[in-house]
């Protein structure tokens, strides 16, 4: 998908005047170079031309994170109906914490639950989670020089709202430290509220009729997700090759659809990228 | 167990595609390249999810009560939804809106 490349593009160009934080590399920033604080060597007698501003991001990143939980209801309450009619319950509803991740989460419990083996099944969801190396490689260049920790933490949170909502606050003036900040507030309000709801859809879901037409939702997600996507020609070419492969290999065994599907789709994008190409230039 | 232990291993598996990047940011950078050919591939892993669903949905016996108008129904609408590049939860909202519409217009006739 472009989006991450794009984002790639726009970060790098945002992060460019990043200075590494004073504490651990005590250099002094290039000539002419934007002297964006990370926050850190925030002080009282500091020039008050352009003050670090972190106190509050995190409570801010929470607060923007709040009025868009009800638009992951949906998918949190199919993926409670699902963990609450599989064979394990229990284990499965360990995913909202272990993978945090819905759409490889909703794979993985229903491909088991289906018969598909463990390795089968662990590398479907791991393909779907494939794009969550990109998300976090991308936002990683505002992560350059801290502790450990922090990178440890943040990791375990990576995911389609928590990369999108950061990239744009990084992309804001404020400097590295608020947008983690940030980054930590949208996590924490989507790590607890997306797990509350996957549990009220375990147990309430059940009380809701088959004729609501829950799954309408997974569908309809994916299709809000693939379809905008398909804005050039390699696109285009992907999404083509990748359904064909599917609907081809959909007698095959649980989750092999996804595996034939992502080198066609790969294959697809770079032949309509490379007409596109010869269209430009005649 | 087994669900447990595909759970386990794509916790673990996610969470190190996760903390590579963020661990060795210093050190390895993505070339454009790699990370346009990791986007095509994400593309067609959610088409493939698409496919799946939809084709579930075609197999799968219908609902009682429910005629399988009312489901294409609400894809489409919400297809067109997407394709005028609505957010997420306007699409889910046309999509079950025209489930339901559709829903409630087979029963009254």
């Amino acid at each position: 998908m472009g989006t991450g490349q794009r984002f790639a593009e726009h970060t790098t160009a945002a992060g460019a005047g990043y200075t590494a934080p004073r504490s651990r590399l005590p250099r002094e920033p290039a000539a002419g170079q934007a002297t964006l604080d990370d926050g850190r060597g925030a002080t009282a007698g500091a020039p008050s031309s352009s003050p670090p501003k972190t106190a509050g991001e995190f409570r801010r990143g929470a607060l923007t994170m709040l009025p868009l939980l009800p638009g992951y209801a949906p998918l949190a309450c199919l993926i409670g109906v699902t963990v609450a009619a599989s064979h394990a319950p229990a284990a499965a509803w360990s995913g909202v914490w272990l993978i945090f991740a819905g759409t490889a989460h909703l794979a993985v419990v229903q491909q088991v639950d289906a018969g598909a083996g463990v390795l089968v099944a662990a590398a479907s969801a791991l393909l779907i989670n494939l794009r969550l190396a990109l998300f976090s490689a991308t936002l990683a260049q505002h992560w350059r020089g801290t502790g450990l920790l922090s990178r440890l933490v943040a990791a375990a949170t990576v995911v389609d709202p928590t990369w999108m909502l950061a990239s744009r606050r990084f992309a804001e003036p404020g400097g590295p430290a608020a947008g983690r900040r940030f980054y930590f507030g949208v996590s924490t309000v989507l790590w607890f509220g997306f797990a509350g709801m996957v549990t009220i859809g375990m147990v309430a879901g059940r009380l809701v009729p088959p004729q609501a037409g829950l799954t309408l939702l997974a569908p309809l997600c994916l299709v809000a997700m693939v379809v905008p996507a398909v804005r050039s020609a390699s696109a285009a070419g992907g999404v083509a090759a990748a359904a064909a492969a599917a609907v081809a290999a959909a007698a095959l065994p649980a989750g092999t659809a996804l595996l034939v599907a992502m080198p066609a789709g790969v294959a697809g994008a770079l032949i309509g990228r490379r007409l596109a190409g010869k269209d430009r230039t005649r | 167990m087994n669900m447990l232990a595909a759970i386990a291993l794509v916790g673990i598996g996610s969470y190190l595609l996760r903390a590579v990047p963020l661990l060795l940011v210093d050190r390895i950078r993505l070339s454009p390249r790699a990370e346009e050919l990791l986007g095509d591939a994400v593309l067609a892993a959610m088409t493939a999810l698409l496919v799946a669903t939809i084709t579930h949905l075609a197999q799968s016996p219908p609902v009682p009560g429910v005629p399988p108008a009312a489901v294409w129904a609400g894809l489409a609408v919400g297809t067109i939804a997407a394709a005028l590049r609505q957010s997420m939860g306007r699409v889910l909202l046309a999509g079950m809106a025209a489930y339901g519409a559709t829903l409630l217009l087979t029963t009254v006739w």
